[in-house]
């Protein structure tokens, strides 16, 4: 080899391969012996070493181990012809990540403070009970296609239970879609007194030609929620508080698109496909068995529980579903405690309609409605979650002093912010800041006007170890683990991944008299917590430092 | 300081761990049962999200990708019968995905540059290890914009998709030789780079 040949196979670096596929395998043997002689082709060489280095990374990526059985699973729930999946499915996860920030925020407060521990139950594996739900959320989705006006009819049965915790904190999560097309997160309360159960109707119309629909849920024959798109506007029940209800109804912006994947929202299936997609859900479906449905029909049993460690799963909470086996179909969803049963969500008599009762713009509503009502067990409160609000949002909306970090943790990275109902004592509001880490040490602040109230006890069974120049303190306690996995359980929808082995937990206290929790998934140097609290300050005082 | 002698940095092996090469499902036409399919995801998955992630700089989003590509092929599997060779298809697929994803991005320029280092081993690296990838891609990314588009991706998908001369070709919708062109150009002026950078 000379001095050209050399140049050229250094050039040719990235195209050498070998008949047994080994790639940048230049003529080794009689490269090496050129480059023993010529001194400044060894230098090129060096060179051209250095240049492949650079851009080689050290580190292989690869697909999460359970890649491949959530692909095959979403293919066997998938009948052909089916399109847009793509489109569909992001937007479908977002708000199942939302609806799992609801969830967890209610039972991080409700299940979690009020209730105390119970046993914890064995975790259970099964890809088919896994792929029967993913079909369930494939079947649902089936029922919004055609070219007809579909009709779905739900009942939500509140069950009597005897517990006077459990009978009060009962909820569902309901979206609703704005004039913008953005999703809003709402809750139907379902409080009962103890021993006493209800119902509440629940229909919704679609129409898959129009993008047109509307969802209307009656209470004691009452409106207690509705929500409509009729093809020009956006149409919502509100009530005053006085009793008083309207219509408000708004023109769509130019950016509105009629919702694809109305099953995100109407029908049963809501918010199950989100969970689904969370990472390790696989590990919490397990397969009850089969049961018989009315008319001797058969069907399946699936159990979805909650992640462990988490204050649900900890209270044996679950979702029953049941499934029939000829389509598919969710027949009935319960939700259980304690293996009690809360709710009830069974499947009522659907198909094909000409128009809504009430109207694609709810204009029936009214009449049946009146103009105010006697107080309802059942009720309706907007704004559950507000993801990615500003901190002026949280200025104006607090009622209580909020703090925020003055400078992001080196280690994290963009800050988000969710407005949460807080649903201890509604209709006071909940603030999760909210912080992504790159190396997976996910920041989570949460403070609430309920943690004001009845998280500082706790301070006195913990022990300070820190105090910022600032004066918040940092206590440390036996519940710290506890704490820790509630709250970034509570962030999933925007930290994504599941809590850690090891994530840490604090309450604080601030010179304000609040106190917020913090919890970091993964460890913390002492002068990396340090820093985080030094940084921490109230938000409205510019000349302190305003973040 | 030691300075290895070129023996020795010839001796180096200039080379890059390797998969198994999925040559069998990359010529096949698409996969019209579940069992092709499930052969195709376990050939694919890996590299599909490695390709994804490159674009994208975001683990989770890659694998949505991949996802969302595979499941619309197959629930359109019919239609498919014309597909040729499976490969090429599905990286094309990908790459076309991940840039309508982006083009719904107003920081799409800016995310591309956020490599997610704790998610690049699923979490397996520990935080130095990550920051050091993450540092690794950055920089391999710092370079390779300085290249001509083409020439660029070439040597992407050949450094970091290790995909064949054939395979590469194919997925560009070019000839053999100009894919050996462009790698060729690419690698000349990253030397040149490196050069400029070391004096």
């Amino acid at each position: 080899m000379d001095c050209r040949q050399c140049r050229e196979t250094l050039d040719g670096l990235l195209i050498a391969e070998a008949e047994d596929g080994v790639r940048f395998a230049p003529r080794q043997a009689e490269l090496s012996e050129h480059l023993e002689a010529c001194p400044d082709c060894a230098r090129q060489h060096a060179l051209a070493l250095r240049a492949l280095a650079a851009i080689t990374p050290a580190h292989v990526v690869r697909a999460s181990s359970d890649l491949r059985s959530r692909i095959m699973t979403a293919i066997s729930a998938t009948p052909p012809p089916l399109s847009e999946v793509a489109v569909k499915r992001h937007s479908r996860v977002r708000i199942g990540r939302w609806m799992a920030v609801a969830a967890a925020t209610a039972l991080l407060l409700a299940v979690g403070l009020f209730l105390r521990r119970g046993p914890k139950e064995e975790d259970s594996a099964a890809v088919s009970a896994f792929s029967l739900l993913a079909q369930a959320c494939a079947a649902e989705e089936r029922l919004f296609a055609g070219d007809r006006v579909v009709h779905l009819t739900n009942t939500i049965i509140v069950k009597p239970v005897s517990d006077p915790t459990l009978a009060k904190i009962r909820w569902l999560p309901i979206f609703s879609l704005e004039p913008t097309g953005r999703p809003r997160f709402g809750q139907l309360t379902l409080a009962a007194e103890p021993g006493k159960g209800y119902t509440v109707d629940d229909q919704s119309w679609y129409d898959p030609r129009s993008g047109r629909f509307a969802r209307v849920l009656r209470s004691q024959g009452r409106a207690i929620f509705a929500n409509s798109y009729d093809g020009k506007q956006v149409c919502s029940l509100e009530v005053a508080a006085g009793g008083a209800v309207k219509i408000v109804r708004r023109p769509v912006g130019k950016d509105f698109n009629p919702p694809k994947s109305p099953a995100e929202f109407l029908g049963m299936g809501v918010g199950l496909q989100g969970r689904l997609a969370e990472k390790g859900s696989e590990g919490l479906v397990e397969d009850k068995g089969a049961v018989a449905l009315e008319g001797g029909a058969k069907g399946r049993l699936v159990k979805l529980g909650f992640p462990a460690g988490g204050p649900k799963e900890a209270e044996r909470a679950c979702y029953l579903v049941t499934i029939r086996e000829d389509d598919t179909i969710i027949e009935k969803m319960e939700f259980l405690v304690r293996d009690e049963p809360l709710l009830v969500v069974q499947r009522g008599a659907g198909g094909t309609a000409a128009n809504p009762e009430d109207g694609w713009d709810l204009s029936g509503i009214i009449d049946s409605a009146g103009a105010s009502r006697p107080q309802l067990r059942a009720g309706f409160l907007p704004d559950m979650v507000i993801p990615n609000v500003s901190l002026e949002h949280v200025l104006a909306k607090a009622e209580f002093k909020v703090y925020a970090f003055q400078k992001d943790p080196p280690w994290a990275g963009r800050r988000e912010i969710a407005d949460i109902l807080d649903i201890v004592s509604p209709p006071h509001r909940m603030f999760a800041v909210t912080y992504r880490a790159k190396d997976g040490r996910h920041v989570v602040l949460m403070q609430s006007h309920s943690y004001n109230t009845m998280l500082g006890p706790l301070v006195k069974i913990g022990k300070l170890v820190y105090t910022s120049p600032g004066g918040v303190k940092v206590w440390s306690g036996p519940r710290d683990a506890w704490l820790a996995q509630i709250l970034l359980q509570s962030a999933r929808a925007t930290i994504h991944d599941p809590p850690g082995k090891n994530p840490i937990g604090y309450l604080l206290e601030t010179p304000a008299g609040t106190f917020p929790a913090l919890a970091i998934n993964g460890p913390l140097t002492g002068n990396e917590l340090h820093g985080l609290i030094d940084s921490l300050v109230p938000l409205g005082k510019p000349a302190d430092g305003k973040p | 300081m030691h300075q290895p002698s070129p023996s020795s940095q010839a001796s180096r092996a200039i080379t890059v761990n390797s998969q198994p090469e999925p040559t069998g499902a990359w010529t096949s036409g698409w996969p019209q049962s579940r069992q092709e399919v499930a052969a195709v995801v376990e050939a694919y998955a890996d590299r599909l999200v490695r390709h994804a992630f490159r674009r994208l700089g975001n683990l989770q989003d890659a694998e949505d990708v991949v996802q969302d590509v595979f499941v619309r092929a197959f629930a359109d599997r019919a239609r498919q019968t014309e597909v040729a060779a499976a490969g090429p298809y599905l990286y094309r697929s990908v790459a076309n995905a991940c840039t309508d994803l982006l083009r719904g991005r107003s920081s799409a320029a800016v995310y591309r540059e956020e490599v997610a280092a704790g998610e690049l081993l699923g979490g397996s690296l520990g935080p130095a290890e990550a920051a050091q990838a993450a540092e690794e891609l950055r920089r391999a990314e710092s370079l390779l914009r300085r290249l001509p588009d083409e020439q660029a991706e070439a040597i992407r998908l050949r450094v970091f998709d290790e995909l064949r001369l054939s395979e590469i070709a194919e997925v560009a919708g070019c000839s053999i030789n100009t894919v050996c062109s462009r790698l060729r150009y690419g690698f000349q002026r990253l030397r040149g780079m490196v050069e400029e950078k070391r004096e």
